[in-house]
């Protein structure tokens, strides 16, 4: 029996509701500020990019009708790029809420509806969902660009009309496909890992995603330019770049519009005949290119579309089961080494409380892997930035200061992402455990939970930057480099874990003030991390005692910061008494808005 | 040991609990009884210090808990009515956590913690995520974690939530031996048949007020019923419980 329509209605309106009530709004915070934060932050970028950086170019600089051509070629790889990548990452975000889980197979399991229906429902959901974001991130840029781009031009108002069009259409297809994708490799993930090693692996490949995209969103500006050398003319690859694809439709669409715009007969600059003439071969030798790209682009999308699909069905034939708890014996070896961990790093119970959990929590809590996730994009992709253009060098003598900075522009970038997720409570309504069973001493707790930042974080970073190091510069230069990395690392610790209320179980912003200081602590950090990248060139290559001055003096700094903590603590309202404040039950996030309250009673 | 004082408690103008007051003596088991939304839950919390009362205090060996809530909970173990905890880490790793909270040292409970799971039939599930428990294995870690610390006081609200009939046995003879021991044990439960064999004296609550205080003997004795359910109906339950289910009954009936 199929649902009613206006059970479907009901069911979608529940699906999309739970969409944007998941993990990334708290269930306390207000909905509808949420939303339109949401709204503004995918709006507006595209109008300051589009307004503020590209009317420039379009409106003062390029005046001929080919040379636009050529030059819109990058901004259009642009806009579909973002979109593919705004559009992937939102899905490896929701990667949860994508598919029917636990709780909608308990709420809907007893009514009278086919999960068939369930499952469509759910579906038209997310449709909704992605038609509405897709709209709010391309809806502007697709008026405004092409008035951009033919501002200089007598063109008519259904050529205008069809431009609009063909961007919008563009760029919300390229943004479905990347979704859609993202869609296909998690059911696909799903059918072959089978329900068990999916949940296990899940977690591991949404990190991976949320890295991966964050890191190619952020380098996108340098990606997307010079597209037509970089990536049109290089070659039958280009077939692999599905951006590419896009821009093959875009091109397709509009080409007649801008052959019509080139054959106006318009009087070009005396300066610009050859770059006019230039751009006019070159345009005209893409065009096959482009006729080729469309036809990737459509087939790859409806065939994309269509799989997605068919496994989605696939999976959500059956409502999901609760997991349940196997009685089986457990990992004796990963407890062990857990233990000796722990014996090597901490010293009193709660100090062990604080490690552990803190271990525990940003490994398996969704929320916290993805805000490190998406300080490892930005870690990465500074490192990519910074590398630009260095080659092995062999020594640290001849190392530029920028490749001895990375170190410390990595560590600090995750450090500040570890420091956002210690401000996310692992389980608000769990709290009454620390509540219950707390001794009264916050200190300890947050020694264990540096340690646990140090051992599971910054270790496993520094590890990874010196396998980088030793290839480009040698191992005995890369070991000391990694040693410095370490004393850096204990310092900026204790600069940014001083938490005010214990961490993990309260919803602390780190920064009221972020919005102001961000940029002047993205300033400082370049600055000190070049710094210390020419000291540690003025150190490694002037022997030991240098050397050993360096270590001195960041081992100084250390315990200035960590003297300067323990006195702040204390010279604080008191040693035991603000520690039940600091471990509140109900403890809302702060409102990310201004509230007036013009209208409440006076 | 632990004492109610005048315990008033109001949300939003409405009292919810009104002018409670009672004493839990070591080596006593208190029944907590009350029909729903009766200020059951709300009184164990301000007895947890989880709430503040309105007005009235709570003190624990003469001392007001407030004044060294920390110092008192170092004494209390707490079986909540909802099973929160954290759904990602295993059961054991949830007693370490509270454990080590409560600053017991590691053999302790590295010996302790898989010994109190196993007995309670859950040790080979003890490494397995929360989240993949049934509401019954977590209340036996609830359990777990509220007499891992051997407290002098213990409040169970609702223990037996969810808890297999075997289980819910362990429980009661649990309660009995601790009590034996000489702790301080507060009941709140639904289950007036368990109320009935576990407790000494009975409290029970009607809209927020005390309407007995006695023991269960007394109060079947005071008033000619043969059980704890018969009292309780006369006490709380002003409408025919069969009438009331015959017009239920009816209301379903209807088209």
């Amino acid at each position: 029996m199929a649902a009613s329509r206006t059970a479907r209605r009901l069911l979608r309106e529940h699906f999309l509701r739970r969409l944007l009530d998941n993990d990334l709004i708290s269930p306390n915070a207000d909905r509808h500020e949420a939303l339109v934060l949401l709204a503004a932050a995918l709006a507006v970028p595209g109008l300051v990019i589009t307004v503020l950086i590209l009317g420039q170019k379009y409106v003062i600089g390029i005046p001929t009708p080919a040379l636009t051509s050529v030059a819109a070629l990058d901004d259009k790889f642009l806009y579909i790029s973002a979109s593919m990548l705004v559009m992937a990452l939102m899905a490896a975000v929701q990667w949860d809420a994508l598919a029917l889980d636990e709780r909608d197979a308990a709420n809907l399991g007893g009514l009278p509806l086919e999960t068939r229906d369930i499952g469509r429902a759910k579906l038209e959901a997310l449709a909704m969902f992605v038609a509405a974001f897709a709209t709010l991130l391309n809806g502007v840029p697709s008026v405004l660009f092409p008035l951009l781009t033919v501002s200089h031009f007598h063109v008519n108002i259904i050529a205008v009309l069809r431009m609009v069009a063909v961007h919008a259409a563009v760029t919300m297809s390229a943004g479905a496909y990347a979704f859609l994708t993202i869609l296909l490799l998690r059911e696909l993930l799903r059918v072959l890992l089978g329900r068990r090693g999916f949940r296990r692996l899940a977690g591991l490949v949404q990190a991976a995603l949320v890295v991966s995209l964050g890191t190619a969103l952020l380098l996108l500006p340098a990606i997307a330019s010079n597209v037509p050398a970089r990536w049109l003319t290089a070659g039958d690859a280009v077939r692999a770049v599905p951006p590419a694809w896009f821009l093959g439709l875009y091109e397709a669409g509009t080409g007649e519009v801008t052959l019509t715009i080139r054959g106006l007969g318009l009087r070009i600059p005396a300066g610009l005949v050859v770059p006019e003439r230039q751009a006019v071969l070159l345009y005209d030798a893409l065009i096959p290119r482009f006729s080729e790209l469309a036809r990737v682009a459509a087939i790859m999308l409806p065939a994309t579309a269509c799989t997605a699909l068919a496994l989605y069905m696939w999976n959500n034939r059956r409502l999901p089961l609760p997991p349940v708890a196997r009685h089986r014996p457990h990992g004796q070896a990963r407890q062990l080494a857990l233990r000796a961990i722990g014996r090597m790093l901490v010293l009193s119970p709660v100090q062990s409380a604080g490690f552990f959990f803190t271990v525990q929590t940003l490994a398996r809590s969704a929320q916290h892997r993805i805000a490190i996730a998406g300080a490892c994009a930005v870690a990465i992709a500074a490192a990519i930035l910074l590398m630009q253009g260095i080659r092995a060098i062999g020594s640290a003598a001849a190392a530029p200061a920028r490749l001895l900075a990375l170190q410390t522009v990595v560590t600090v970038i995750v450090l500040a992402g570890v420091r956002q997720a210690l401000a996310i409570p692992a389980e608000l309504r769990a709290n009454w455990t620390f509540s219950m069973a707390w001794n009264g001493d916050m200190d300890p707790f947050v020694a264990g939970v540096k340690r646990a930042v140090v051992a599971a974080v910054v270790l496993p970073l520094l590890a990874a930057v010196a396998g980088l190091h030793a290839y480009m510069l040698g191992a005995r230069a890369a070991t000391a480099h990694a040693a410095v990395g370490l004393l850096v690392s204990l310092i900026t610790v204790e600069w940014l874990v001083r938490p005010e209320k214990l961490p993990l179980t309260c919803s602390a912003r780190p920064s009221g003030n972020l919005k102001a200081l961000g940029p002047i602590y993205v300033m400082l950090l370049f600055v000190v991390a070049y710094n210390v990248g020419r000291l540690e060139q003025w150190a490694l290559t002037g022997g030991t005692i240098r050397f050993a001055m360096l270590v001195g003096g960041l081992l100084l700094t250390y315990s200035v910061a960590r003297l300067s903590h323990r006195r702040g603590r204390s010279s604080g309202d008191g040693s035991r008494s603000p520690l039940l404040a600091r471990v509140e039950l109900d403890d809302l996030p702060d409102t990310p808005t201004q509230r007036l309250g013009l209208s409440e009673p006076v | 040991m632990l004492e109610a004082h005048h315990l008033v408690k109001r949300f939003y103008g409405t009292a919810v609990v009104d002018d409670v007051s009672f004493a839990l003596r070591a080596g006593d088991v208190t029944g907590y009884l009350g029909p729903n939304g009766s200020g059951k839950t709300t009184t164990v919390r301000m007895l947890t210090g989880l709430i503040e009362p309105t007005s009235g205090s709570v003190t624990f060996q003469g001392t007001r808990i407030g004044d060294d809530l920390i110092e008192f909970r170092r004494h209390l173990g707490y079986v909540p009515e909802e099973p929160h905890l954290y759904p990602f880490l295993s059961g054991r790793e949830y007693l370490e956590l509270v454990g080590r909270l409560r600053e017991l040292p590691e053999a302790l409970l590295r010996d302790k913690i898989p010994a109190m799971l196993a007995s309670l039939g859950i040790g080979d599930a003890a490494g397995q995520s929360i989240g993949s428990y049934s509401k019954g294995m977590k209340q036996k870690v609830l359990i777990c974690a509220a007499l891992l610390h051997d407290p002098d006081v213990v409040i169970f609200d609702e223990p037996e939530s969810g808890l297999d009939v075997g289980t819910a046995l362990v429980l009661r003879h649990l309660v009995r031996a601790l009590a034996a021991r000489g702790k301080a044990i507060l009941y709140s439960s639904h289950m007036l048949e368990s109320v009935e064999k576990v407790c000494g004296n009975v409290i029970v609550l009607h809209r927020g007020r005390v309407v007995a205080d006695a023991s269960v003997l007394h109060l079947r004795t005071v008033m000619a019923r043969g059980s704890l359910e018969e009292v309780f109906s006369e006490l709380v339950l002003h409408e025919d419980p069969e009438r009331t289910a015959a017009d239920l009954a009816t209301l379903v009936s209807a088209r």
